[in-house]
């Protein structure tokens, strides 16, 4: 078990071209930790993580693995384990071969390596398969051979890429389950690469966010935010962040800021309306141009004793049921993207596309971020029911 | 095929078998001709296609083989007296007009009883005669006619042998002869195989092998740095490769001679005359068979050597146990071809192997087709055999040649 530390940490794929696909980079990894590298495609989450693994060498800065500094330090000798998107299972050899593999090379005693393998494969509920070779498993079971492989490694830090993006829905669920289960159980440091937005808030004990360079080249660090995920869900640095965590997406709407208190911060919306909002922006002045977010499943009725903080009136475009959610894309002249406007509601609402819908805006619901789309800090966070 | 096809296409399908049925029979003749060559009497490339039994022969198949090949031949204008010596036995006198070789010989003294067990050349019982007489004395053939006939009612065929060693010849005598009114001889003919076909085809399968082996270890190495490593000039070096590759080897004879020349200056054994330096020269026409593997490499995903890598596999190990195991259709495959190719060339192995002996199945066989005498019985018998060691690596390699090897180790 081990702490992983990154300082400064920048990946430079072709230094011809200036252009960097990590920059800047701190994070301070304590051991027994489950991270999740979250971003959109580009960004840069799986280079980071094979960074770790030492399968990309390291442009600039430190990568420090339980205290000693391994930038120069081949993958075999970082006593890291990694389990691939596409599993990377050794296609010729059994079950057992693949989970020995590493260890045959390291010239361990057969008895050593059966019993270890075995007490592996017991975790994994893998005996039955032992002998079979990986063309003869399914989906979730390559997937647990190739985590069973790590294990018989016992590594201290567990680096996963994107592992569940192969499998279907419901196996993807059970999977998590898993995965969750084994960290428990294994107390290790795990660092997970993922897209998705349930598995990054589900299994995380910190997430670290992380932007595509390309999107905005001269910013210092493309490491967005890097903490708890509800922190990250109440409290993003900036409107990236607010984003990126949260589906469906939060909804931007433009304004100026009309008054500002201590707790409380009146944002006039490029439509007219005005917002009341529970944030902090005093470092602003009246009349700056700021971002009013917030979240689709934060909205509520007009007419309901939540709507403090304002309303506002859209067009319906189109409505989802799915049974236990219901979703309303709405036309909003003062949305920043586009003019999409989405609102989640747990009970079916009776509007058509067409209709004009007014929706209601808690004010502790919502999020402010000023022009360069930093956040300023929410003084309250909404609490559904 | 589960796509709905129109009814059309019944006929066309059909017509499309009889196309492939009738180019598979096009493509196939001069090998079935070639065959056919080398079972028919005579070295004519004419004749029939399939051999008539009554006619086929296998001379041409003994000859490449490395056996003599025996013919008897009817010397004309022959007289044959048997006349009665001591003890009941009898006394062969044969005189010719029209055989250099031998005039007139008298034979030992022989028991006519033993001569009719003689059916063949082989298992004959030979009266053998070590002097040539010049002249047969005429009071000596007195007596001729109660021994003729005591021999002709016994004796089918008797064999003499004149002479000793090599030098001697075995005549038959045979009283079958059409003729019917004297006996007729017949001279043993021995042809001894005039090249050393089986030795020929020994040089083809070791160079053949020799050469595929070490072609298969150069392209894989090679091709794993094309498909997995990143370096300056990879681009230009594979293209490079693949343009140089495009000019014949013939066209570079004269240099090649002139390098091996050279080369076996200071290591004999690769330069001229030599297999090494044979193989050697087979070694630099591996830019096809890179690019055949590096492609087959790139259908690899590269995360089943990372992961062999984090398992703690040196780039050897991971290539040597994980990437060559999965590697082995195409392996097999560049074998074959390499092999097949080896075993065919012809320009640049007549001109670096200069004895007879060293010489390839390929290059020897054209021996023999000079000019003044085309044999092409007995070079289709050597080419029919060149053919043989082709078809068992295909038959042993077919065995690797099985997809499917990657499946289940990477999601596709």
């Amino acid at each position: 078990m081990a702490d992983v530390l990154l300082q400064k940490v920048r990946k430079n794929y072709n230094p011809a071209l200036l252009k960097d696909t990590l920059r800047n980079i701190n994070l301070d990894i304590k051991d027994g930790d489950f991270i999740v590298f979250v971003g959109p495609s580009g960004c840069g989450k799986s280079t980071l993580l094979r960074m770790i693994a030492g399968l990309e060498d390291i442009t600039d800065g430190d990568l420090m693995i339980g205290g000693k500094r391994v930038n120069d330090v081949p993958p075999s000798q970082r006593n890291i384990g990694m389990v691939f998107q596409s599993y990377a299972l050794y296609p010729h050899m059994t079950v057992f071969e693949n989970m020995a593999f590493g260890l045959k090379l390291k010239k361990m005693d057969k008895e050593e390596i059966r019993r270890r393998v075995v007490q592996a494969a017991d975790v994994l509920g893998l005996e039955a398969f032992l002998e079979r070779k990986p063309k003869a498993l399914s989906g979730g079971q390559r997937q647990r051979v190739a985590i069973g492989r790590c294990i018989v490694q016992n590594p201290s830090v567990f680096l996963f890429d994107e592992p569940l993006s192969n499998l279907d829905a419901a196996l993807r669920v059970k999977m998590r389950l898993e995965i969750a289960k084994l960290h428990r159980e294994l107390n290790a440091t795990i660092i997970y690469v993922t897209h998705d937005q349930v598995e990054a808030m589900t299994l995380a004990d910190k997430i670290c966010v992380l932007s595509p360079l390309a999107m905005n080249p001269q910013t210092e660090s493309n490491l967005e935010q890097f903490g708890a995920p509800l922190e990250l869900y109440n409290h993003p640095v900036n409107k990236f962040v607010a984003g990126f965590i949260g589906s469906p997406k939060m909804n931007f709407l433009n304004g100026v800021i009309e008054s500002v208190s201590e707790d409380k911060c009146v944002v006039k919306l490029s439509e007219g309306e005005l917002i009341t909002a529970c944030v902090d922006a005093r470092r602003a002045q009246v009349g700056d141009k700021v971002t009013l977010g917030v979240r689709p499943e934060h909205l509520v009725k007009a007419d309901s004793d939540k709507a403090d903080g304002g309303k506002i009136t859209c067009k319906v475009s189109v409505t989802e049921n799915l049974g236990a959610e219901f979703f309303v894309y709405m036309d909003c002249g003062s949305s920043e993207v586009g003019s999409d406007f989405t609102v989640k509601s747990d009970c079916e609402l009776d509007v058509r596309p067409g209709d004009n819908m007014e929706v209601g805006i808690p004010s502790t619901a919502c999020y402010l971020f000023d022009e360069e789309g930093k956040a300023f800090p929410r003084t309250a966070v909404y609490k559904r029911s | 095929m589960a796509i709905v096809q129109p009814k059309s296409l019944k006929y066309r399908k059909a017509a499309a078998h009889v196309f492939m049925l009738f180019f598979l029979c096009l493509i196939m003749f001069p090998l079935l001709m070639i065959v056919a060559i080398s079972f028919r009497q005579g070295n004519y490339s004419v004749g029939d296609v399939i051999p008539k039994l009554s006619t086929s022969t296998l001379d041409h198949w003994r000859l490449a083989l490395g056996f003599d090949v025996k013919k008897l031949n009817r010397i004309p204008g022959s007289v044959v007296n048997f006349v009665n010596a001591d003890d009941g036995k009898v006394q062969m006198y044969v005189s010719t007009q029209e055989d250099d070789s031998f005039r007139a010989f008298v034979s030992d003294a022989f028991d006519p009883d033993d001569v009719k067990k003689v059916e063949s050349l082989d298992d004959a019982v030979e009266v053998s005669s070590d002097f040539n007489v010049e002249q047969i004395d005429s009071e000596k053939l007195a007596d001729a006619d109660s021994a003729f006939a005591l021999c002709k009612t016994l004796a089918h065929k008797i064999v003499v042998k004149v002479g000793d060693g090599d030098s001697s010849a075995r005549y038959l005598i045979d009283k079958n002869d059409k003729d019917g009114t004297s006996y007729g001889i017949y001279k043993e003919t021995i042809t001894p195989p005039p090249f050393p076909v089986l030795r020929w085809l020994w040089n083809s399968v070791k160079v053949a092998f020799i050469t595929s082996f070490l072609i298969i270890c150069l392209s894989t190495t090679s091709a794993y740095a094309f498909a997995r490593m990143k370096f300056a000039g990879k681009n230009t070096i594979l293209n490079g490769m693949l343009i140089f590759q495009m000019f014949p080897a013939v066209l570079a004879l004269v240099a090649i001679y002139a390098l091996f020349d050279k080369i076996g200056e200071y290591i004999p054994w690769l330069g001229l005359n030599t297999h090494g330096g044979l193989i050697l020269s087979y070694m630099g026409g591996i830019a096809l068979h890179i690019w055949t593997i590096k492609g087959y490499f790139e259908t690899i995903d590269a995360s089943l050597e990372e992961a062999a890598a984090i398992d703690g596999a040196t780039p050897w190990q991971a290539f040597r146990l994980i990437l060559l195991p999965l590697s082995v259709p195409i392996l097999a495959v560049v074998f074959i071809l390499a092999f097949i190719a080896t075993v065919a060339e012809v320009p640049v192995a007549s001109v670096l192997l200069l004895d007879m002996d060293e010489l390839t199945l390929a290059v020897g066989a054209q021996q023999y087709l000079y000019p003044q005498n085309y044999l092409w019985g007995d070079f289709a018998a050597a080419a029919v055999l060149s053919g043989l060691p082709i078809t068992i690596v295909f038959l042993l390699a077919q065995r690797w040649l099985v997809g499917g090897l990657t499946a289940g180790g990477v999601k596709g």
